[in-house]
C-alpha cells in the first residue's frame, strides 16, 4: 500500500532565488508602525496594540526562516497579528463579556441621551465606528482590513485564511448590517440619489 | 422581500466590490429603474462604503514611532526572541540533572558548614522541642473531581486563617476566611466556594503541554479557555469553562513545580469559578527562581581545523541500520545555528545524502507514475530548472505554474486519490479524480489532506486558531481544543496508517483518537512518521528519549533529541523520509548526529 507523506515539502518558486533576504531588523523598521495600528484598530487599546504588535515580531523572528515570499511581508505579517489579536480577544471576552455588556448597555443609553452633545460630522464617524466595534469578529475583522487598513480582497483572504469568495460574502453582509443600524438613526442622506453606475 | 428585490439587493452589494458580470450590471441597472426602495438601498450602500472608506481610518492614526523607538522595540524583540529560543534549548532532562545535582551539592555544603559552626550540645535536645509538625498525613484523602489527579496534601503547611502555602509546589495563595480544610489538607471549602490541589498524575512535558491536556479532559466543556500567566518569572495558566457549559462550572489554575514550564511535576488547583480571581490574584512563590546551572553552549568551529576523525557506531535492529556519529561534547557546542553542521566531515553527509536529500523531480515522477490510471501528468515547463509544472489531462492544461506538492495519497480501492498543488500565484488546490478544487491550506493548518481507508479525512482549525479538528468524509471525529496557545502550528501531521489516522500535537500522538502517549506511559511523543511502511516515532520516557519502530523499541537511548526548535542546524529536526530518518542527539553530555535506515 502506498504510504502517503502528508508534509507538504515546497518547491521553491524560482523567483525565491532573486528575493532579497528578509531580517527582522528590516521587517521592525518598515511594518511595526502599521502592526502596530493594525492591532489597534482590532484591539481598541495601546497598550494591548503594543503587546500584540511585539508578539507578531517575536513570532515573525522564529519562523523567519521559513519565510519564502508566498505572500508580502505586510501580508505575512498582518496574519500573525490578526491571530494574535483573536487569541487577546478570546481571552479578554471570557473575562470582559459581562463588564463589555453593561458598558455597551451604558453607551446606547448615552447615545439616545445626549446626541446634541457632539457636533453632526463627529457623531456620524461615531456612530459608524460604534456600528463596526458591534459586528461580530467574522464580520469585523474583513471591514477593519478592508477600510482602515486598505487591503484588497485577496490579501484579506491571505491574512484571515479563508478564500476569497469568504471574503466578499463576509464583506457583503457586514455591508449590510452596518446600513441596518445606521439606516434607523437616520444617518443617511436622503436628498442625494446614486444608483450604481 | 420579493425574490426580485432580494436579487438586487444582493447585486447591490456585490457591487460594492466590482463583482458583477455585465449581464448582472444590466439586469441591477433595470431592476433600479422601476424600484424606488432598491434604488434608494443602492444609494445608501454607496454611502455607507464612502464614509467607511473616508472616515473610519480616522478613528485609528496612523502611529509615528521614531528611528529611537523602532530600535528600542527591535531591541526587545530581539532581547525576548533570543531568550524564548534559549529556554526551548533547554531539555528538561539536564535541567532534572542538573537541579538534582545542584541541589545535593547545596545540602552536603550546608549540612558540613551546619555541622562545623553549631557548637556540639553537652546533652541531646529533647526530640519534641526541635522537630516540626509532621506533614504526612495518615488519613487517606478524600475522593478527588478527576481521577487523573492524585492529592497532594503531603507539604501543606495551613500558615493561618486564609493562607496557603505549599512547600512542595512552593506556592502561596489566600482564599476566604472559614473555609475549612479536608483532614489531608488537600481540599478547602466554605459555603460558597472550594478549591483543591492535586497532582497531575499523567506525564507531561511542560506546562503548555499539562494545560492542554487538562483543558481537553471533557471537563470544561467545548471551548474552555486557556491563558497562559506569567508572575514574578514564574509561568502558571488558568482554564475557565467554557461559556456554554455554565451549569457544570469548573475552572482551574496549573501550576509547575515551583511555577517551572517544565516542572518536572504539575499541579492543578480546582476552583470555583468565583474565587478564581481571589487565588490567581493572590499567588506567590515562596522559592527563589533556580538559576539554571547550565544553558546550551554556541560555538563556531574553527574553519582551520580539519573536522574530526569520527568513528560511527553501528547497529543492526530490526532490518535498521542505526549509526551514530560522536560530534562534540555539550561543554563546546550546540546544534541549533548552522556552524555546527561543519563540525560533522563532509564524509558523514555524504554517506547516505542520496537517500536522505529531497528530490523534487523524483517527488514528480513517482506522482505522475501513480496519477497515470487517473489520467494526470505534471508536464515541466521550459526553462527546465525552475522546477514549474503544468498539469495535463487528456492532452488539455487543467492547471498551469504549479511549483510545489504534496505526495500523492490514494484510496484503499486504489479509485480516488488526493494531492495538495500550490501554484506560482500562491493559490492552492486539492487536486482529485475529478479535477482540483479550492484549499486554503491556513483553513486545515497547512497540513494536506489524506485517504484513510476510502475515507478522505482532513485537519481544520476554528476561526479563532484555537482548535485541531480531523474530519473524515466530512464528518467531525477529534477536535483538539486550545492548540492555539503559541504562534507555532500546534499539529504537526496527519498520516494514515492503513485504516488509522495518525495526528501528531505538541508532543501528543493521537491514533485514531486515542493518546498513543498514555499507552506508553510517555511525557511525550513526538516526529511519528512511516519508515518502510512501519510507524517509527520518538517518545521520552523516565527522562530518556527512546525511538519506537514497528512496535519495538530501539536498543538506543538519548537524554535529548534535538525537536520542535525554530532555527537553523534544529530547524528540520529530526529529518525523515520513507527510508531513513535522521537527527541530532546528546547522551552522556556529547551530541551525536544519527541516521537512521532501511537501506537494502
Amino acid at each position: 500500500m502506498y504510504n502517503p507523506m502528508p508534509v507538504s515539502v515546497s518547491l521553491p518558486p524560482a523567483s525565491d532565488r532573486t528575493l532579497p533576504v528578509v531580517s527582522i531588523d528590516g521587517l521592525v523598521s518598515d511594518y511595526y508602525a502599521a502592526v502596530y495600528r493594525l492591532a489597534l484598530s482590532i484591539l481598541g487599546n495601546a497598550e494591548d496594540a503594543d503587546d500584540a504588535a511585539q508578539e507578531c515580531f517575536i513570532a515573525a523572528a522564529r519562523s523567519l526562516e521559513n519565510f519564502r515570499y508566498e505572500a508580502s511581508p505586510r501580508t505575512w505579517l498582518f496574519a500573525i497579528a490578526v491571530n494574535g489579536c483573536r487569541g487577546m480577544l478570546r481571552r479578554r471576552k471570557v473575562r470582559q463579556t459581562i463588564h463589555q455588556t453593561w458598558q455597551a448597555v451604558q453607551s446606547l443609553l448615552t447615545k439616545d441621551r445626549s446626541p446634541e452633545d457632539e457636533t453632526i460630522h463627529h457623531e456620524r464617524e461615531t456612530l459608524l465606528w460604534d456600528a463596526v466595534q458591534e459586528l461580530d469578529d467574522k464580520h469585523r475583522l474583513p471591514v477593519v482590513l478592508r477600510y482602515v487598513h486598505g487591503c484588497p480582497a485577496p490579501e484579506i483572504a491571505q491574512i484571515l485564511g479563508i478564500s476569497e469568495g469568504t471574503v466578499h460574502s463576509r464583506l457583503h453582509y457586514a455591508r449590510h448590517q452596518l446600513w441596518q443600524q445606521l439606516h434607523t438613526c437616520n444617518l443617511f442622506q436622503m436628498d442625494h440619489q446614486e444608483a450604481p453606475q | 422581500m420579493r425574490r426580485p428585490h432580494q436579487r438586487a439587493r444582493v447585486l447591490i452589494l456585490a457591487h460594492q466590490d466590482g463583482l458583477l458580470s455585465a449581464a448582472q450590471h444590466a439586469e441591477l441597472q433595470a431592476h433600479l429603474a422601476v424600484c424606488p426602495d432598491c434604488s434608494q438601498y443602492a444609494n445608501q450602500i454607496g454611502q455607507l462604503d464612502r464614509m467607511l472608506t473616508e472616515e473610519l481610518p480616522a478613528h485609528v492614526p496612523a502611529p509615528h514611532f521614531s528611528d529611537a523607538a523602532l530600535a528600542l522595540k527591535l531591541s526587545e524583540i530581539q532581547h525576548q526572541t533570543r531568550r524564548n529560543l534559549m529556554n526551548q534549548r533547554i531539555s528538561q532532562t539536564a535541567q532534572k540533572i542538573i537541579w538534582v545535582g545542584s541541589a545535593i551539592v547545596l545540602l552536603i555544603v550546608f549540612v558540613l558548614a551546619v555541622s562545623r559552626l553549631r557548637p556540639q550540645p553537652t546533652a541531646p535536645l529533647p526530640v519534641n522541642e526541635t522537630s516540626t509538625p509532621a506533614t504526612t498525613p495518615t488519613v487517606e484523602p478524600t475522593a478527588m473531581e478527576t481521577p487523573v489527579e492524585t492529592p497532594v496534601p503531603s507539604a501543606t503547611v495551613q500558615t493561618g486563617p486564609g493562607e496557603y502555602a505549599n512547600q512542595e509546589i512552593g506556592i502561596a495563595f489566600q482564599y476566604p476566611a472559614g473555609w475549612t480544610a479536608s483532614s489531608d489538607g488537600s481540599r478547602y471549602e466554605g459555603s460558597d466556594g472550594f478549591f483543591a490541589v492535586e497532582e497531575l498524575s499523567e506525564p507531561a512535558i511542560s506546562l503548555r503541554q499539562a494545560c492542554e491536556r487538562i483543558a481537553n479532559d471533557g471537563s470544561f466543556g467545548e471551548t474552555p479557555a486557556v491563558e497562559l500567566k506569567n508572575v514574578e518569572d514564574r509561568t502558571y495558566c488558568t482554564i475557565l469553562t467554557s461559556l456554554n457549559r455554565a451549569e457544570d462550572n469548573r475552572s482551574a489554575v496549573v501550576i509547575g513545580t515551583n511555577g517551572s514550564e517544565t516542572g518536572p511535576k504539575f499541579y492543578v488547583v480546582s476552583v470555583d469559578p468565583t474565587h478564581l480571581e481571589n487565588i490567581v490574584s493572590t499567588l506567590s512563590f515562596t522559592k527563589p527562581v533556580p538559576t539554571p546551572a547550565a544553558s546550551w553552549v554556541v560555538s563556531t568551529p574553527d574553519p582551520n581545523q580539519p573536522a574530526p576523525d569520527i568513528t560511527p557506531a553501528v547497529l543492526e535492529f530490526a532490518g535498521l541500520t542505526i549509526e551514530e556519529y560522536p560530534i562534540v561534547s555539550r561543554d563546546v557546542d550546540t546544534p541549533g545555528h548552522f556552524e555546527f553542521n561543519d563540525r560533522i566531515p563532509a564524509w558523514v553527509f555524504d554517506k547516505h545524502r542520496a537517500v536522505r536529500e529531497y528530490n523534487p523531480a523524483a517527488r514528480v515522477e513517482q506522482n505522475n507514475q501513480l496519477l497515470e490510471p487517473f489520467g494526470y501528468k505534471f508536464v515541466l515547463k521550459e526553462p527546465a530548472e525552475n522546477l514549474i509544472y503544468d498539469l495535463y489531462q487528456s492532452g488539455q492544461v487543467v492547471q498551469a505554474d504549479v511549483v510545489s506538492m504534496s505526495p500523492i495519497s490514494i484510496s484503499e480501492s486504489g479509485e480516488k486519490f488526493v494531492l495538495q498543488i500550490d501554484t506560482m500565484t500562491g493559490e492552492s488546490m486539492l487536486l482529485q479524480e475529478d479535477g482540483p478544487h479550492p484549499w486554503n491550506p491556513g483553513e486545515h493548518w497547512y497540513i494536506p489532506a489524506v485517504y484513510v481507508g476510502n475515507d478522505l479525512t482532513w485537519v481544520e482549525n476554528t476561526s479563532d486558531m484555537n482548535s485541531v479538528a480531523i474530519r473524515k468524509t466530512g464528518e467531525v471525529v477529534f477536535n483538539f481544543k486550545n492548540a492555539g496557545m503559541s504562534p507555532e502550528n500546534p499539529i504537526k501531521s496527519l498520516w494514515a496508517w492503513g485504516e488509522r489516522w495518525v495526528a501528531e500535537i505538541d508532543g501528543l500522538v493521537f491514533i485514531d483518537g486515542e493518546l498513543l502517549n498514555d499507552q506508553l506511559g510517555a511525557s511525550e511523543a513526538f516526529n511519528w512518521q512511516m519508515l518502510q511502511g512501519k510507524p517509527f516515532f520518538y517518545f521520552r520516557k523516565d527522562g530518556k528519549v527512546q525511538i519506537s519502530y514497528d512496535g519495538e523499541v530501539l536498543p538506543v537511548e538519548y537524554d535529548d533529541v534535538m525537536h520542535y526548535q525554530c532555527c537553523e542546524a534544529s530547524a528540520f529536526n529530526p529529518g525523515g523520509n520513507n527510508t531513513m530518518a535522521w537527527f541530532y542527539a546528546l547522551r552522556d553530555n556529547t551530541w551525536y548526529y544519527v541516521e537512521i535506515g532501511q537501506y537494502h
